[in-house]
């Protein structure tokens, strides 16, 4: 018996699914159950605090989210997010990756400064910044007061369009370090020698910029795009920690926290995580199709 | 024959076997390695409290600390998937409604013994539709407490507050002459409104729990009306729009009026703690006086394999001990009625004649139903939207009316 089941092993084809048996029971019984649950819940009209009246109620869910304005707004906002967000990190990576990628005295110290946000995790961040922005004794307001550039304090965060501009600048300090590792990854592995060839031809520093520099981070930009894109969308630890539940920065990912379990309305709030997974998937598709072009050069 | 005979026998046996087993599970509760606790900050006792329990019982308790969302997320999640988020689970007065009606909390009537529900005060509090969801573990009536000293420098005292015009003046009075930038330690928050309202004269809600606040003449109309025009006034701190907790702001002396509880007194005049010892004291909430209560207690998880030693630590919490180390660490007020009385008849309960003339003008809000944490929900985020002037507060007042009776139609 031993035998013939060390022969089976033999094809590599039978061993490479017995090795995945493990990881595919994982993901069956963590992601794919919950998962399937979750649709399941999506098609109930299912209020935990009424669990007697738990009936199917087909796509009534689905249509009541996106008629209900609270989610609109959410969607228009983190929208908005996203734009801003991923323009900001995708020049300020460039700018610093460029930087870093010059040879000069303190570089692999300030390599491991800018890492510091990333490593930090979101939550700290967030109380962090939440800290910093306070109205009676933030450092913002002090360090502001001392420059001369307001005479007063001020509560930042009291403003809803300054609030989620907040929310923003809090996600790209955190996000752009990964961002700029990407990009420098990059960069040097571009080879001196066709920088070198460029100025012998006569190409000015923005032409070396634009047909070398550019064109070298081209792909991984594309990938960095996506990335950014989607973790934008994802964004919840930052933002919940320095604004928690407020209207002003209530993104998908937050008001479907919150109307799951703070609300305890789970077939809405499983349409709606079936909604935004469907809008992440779609990112996510551009993400696959973009490494599989890259690994096809 | 022989066969069938045989093969009865065996079923007799089996059914009977498992019959007994079934017995023996209801009787003998199996031992637990250990009990969890899952409770924010202020329900934690102490390590040497927990080992005294263990010491005694045998019994461990791991006692997981959450931040109050944290702990509802943990709790609902569990209920969604009916299993056990903990044995013992602390329970807000607040997240009652939610706990109770989600199925995660095991009614208490007829297995916690009448002795331990004698000993304290408020279980009716943790009555709904005919259960009893916790065993109290801290009473919170809601109170103003205030800075004895502030009110001497302008030359008055809390005696002259006989309306919240009075208050109004005298937070005016305050902020003009400097003493304090904010002087009211108090959020733009629903509480705030409550306290308001019921102190006014209003119930918020009809006997049949149908809104009364959206009514121009009632006095809660008023009381929203009052309470954001004091932010509009800046007698209250704009950083409370986004860090409501204007407990720290008052400790630290820069308010004179603070919305405290039954107890806080504790920590207001402890100079370890306080920078307003020990000139704090509470004042009697003007007009009609009525205040409500904010209480939490102990539950026992549906799910628990450990219910009976779930009780023992519940019994154990509510005992004198930890009953003290509450109090004196964190003012919660006891819920055991014998160590409050001794308390205040050794006289270690600061304000003790003050509270109990407050405690005479307690009202109940509807916490014990499934939408009153969705209503609270809103009315925050009413109070916030009218207090940013994004919506005129008359609108705000009637959509916050609109969106309750449609929340409540959509339970009943």
């Amino acid at each position: 018996m031993i035998k013939r089941v060390s022969v089976w092993l033999d094809n590599e084809q039978h061993l490479a699914y017995v090795i995945l048996v493990p990881a595919l029971i994982l993901l069956l019984g963590f992601a794919y159950y919950p998962a399937f649950q979750s649709f399941r819940f999506s098609m109930l009209r299912y209020n935990l605090k009424l669990p007697n009246r738990i009936k199917f109620n087909g796509l009534d869910n689905y249509i009541y989210v996106l008629k209900d304005p609270v989610f609109i707004a959410s969607v228009l906002r983190v929208l908005y997010f996203m734009v801003i967000a991923t323009i900001a990190v995708m020049v300020i990576s460039l700018g610093i990756s460029l930087v870093l990628n010059k040879k000069f005295r303190g570089r692999g110290i300030l390599r491991a400064i800018v890492i510091i946000p990333w490593a930090l995790p979101p939550v700290v961040n967030g109380h962090l910044w939440k800290w910093i922005f306070n109205g009676d004794y933030g450092a913002l307001n002090g360090l502001l007061l001392q420059l001369g550039i307001i005479k007063d304090y001020h509560f930042w965060l009291n403003n809803s369009f300054v609030a989620l501009n907040l929310a923003v600048f809090l996600f790209v300090w955190r996000y752009t370090p990964f961002i700029t590792i990407l990009f420098l990854g990059v960069l040097q592995s571009v080879p001196g020698q066709l920088y070198e060839a460029a100025r012998v031809d006569g190409a000015g520093v923005f032409k070396q910029f634009y047909y070398i520099t550019m064109a070298s981070l081209s792909r991984i930009g594309g990938v960095a795009l996506i990335l950014t894109l989607i973790a934008s969308f994802n964004v919840f630890d930052g933002i919940y920690a320095l604004m928690g539940f407020s209207e002003s920065t209530k993104t998908p990912m937050i008001y479907n926290y919150e109307l799951t379990f703070e609300m305890g309305r789970f077939g809405r709030g499983s349409a709606m995580a079936y909604l935004v997974g469907f809008f992440l998937f779609l990112l996510t598709l551009f993400y696959i199709r973009m490494s599989f072009q890259k690994d096809k050069i | 024959m022989k066969k069938l005979f045989l093969v009865l026998i065996i079923m007799i046996v089996a059914i009977s076997a498992f019959a007994a087993g079934k017995q023996e599970i209801v009787k003998e509760e199996p031992k637990p390695d250990k009990l969890i606790y899952i409770t924010p900050s202020w329900g934690a006792p102490s390590e040497e409290l927990v080992a005294k329990f263990e010491a005694k019982t045998g019994i461990k308790v791991e006692v997981s600390t959450l931040k109050g969302a944290d702990l509802k997320t943990k709790v609902m999640q569990a209920a969604a998937g009916k299993v056990n988020p903990a044995d013992i689970i602390f329970v807000g007065i607040s997240d009652l409604g939610t706990f109770g009606s989600s199925g995660i909390l095991k009614d208490l009537n007829g297995f916690v013994p009448d002795s331990i529900f004698d000993k304290v005060a408020g279980a009716n509090f943790f009555e709904m539709d005919g259960a009893t969801y916790a065993v109290p573990m801290y009473q919170q009536m809601v109170m103003i407490d205030y800075d004895k000293s502030a009110l001497e420098k302008i030359g008055t005292t809390a005696a002259s507050i006989k309306t919240w015009k009075d208050f109004e003046n005298i937070a005016v009075k305050l902020k003009e002459q400097g003493i304090y930038e904010y002087p009211l330690a108090m959020a733009v928050r629903h509480w705030s409104w409550y306290l308001i309202a019921l102190s006014s004269g209003s119930t918020l809600f009809d006997k049949d729990g149908n809104p009364t606040f959206d009514n121009p003449s009632d006095p809660a109309y008023a009381a929203y009306k009052q309470l954001i025009n004091w932010f509009k006034m800046g007698l209250i701190s704009p950083e409370r729009l986004t860090s409501p907790n204007a407990h720290p702001s008052f400790w630290a002396g820069q308010g004179a009026f603070h919305q405290g509880w039954q107890g806080s007194l504790a920590i207001a005049n402890n100079p370890e703690k306080s920078k307003v010892a020990p000139n704090a004291d509470y004042l009697l909430l003007p007009e009609k006086h009525f205040t409500w209560s904010l209480p939490a207690g102990l539950g026992i998880s549906s799910y628990t394999k450990y219910p009976k030693a779930a009780l023992s630590f519940i019994e154990f919490m509510v005992s004198e001990e930890p009953q003290l180390f509450s109090y004196e660490g964190n003012g919660m007020f006891p819920s055991n009625k014998k160590v409050f009385a001794d308390l205040g008849a050794q006289g270690k309960i600061d304000g003790w004649g003050a509270m109990a003339e407050q405690a005479k003008y307690v009202i109940p809000l509807p916490y014990n139903t499934p939408w009153f944490a969705e209503f609270e929900t809103e009315l925050k985020n009413s109070l916030l939207r009218a207090a940013k002037g994004e919506v005129d507060v008359d609108k705000a007042i009637k959509d916050l009316g609109d969106f309750t009776r449609s929340l409540q139609a959509e339970y009943k």
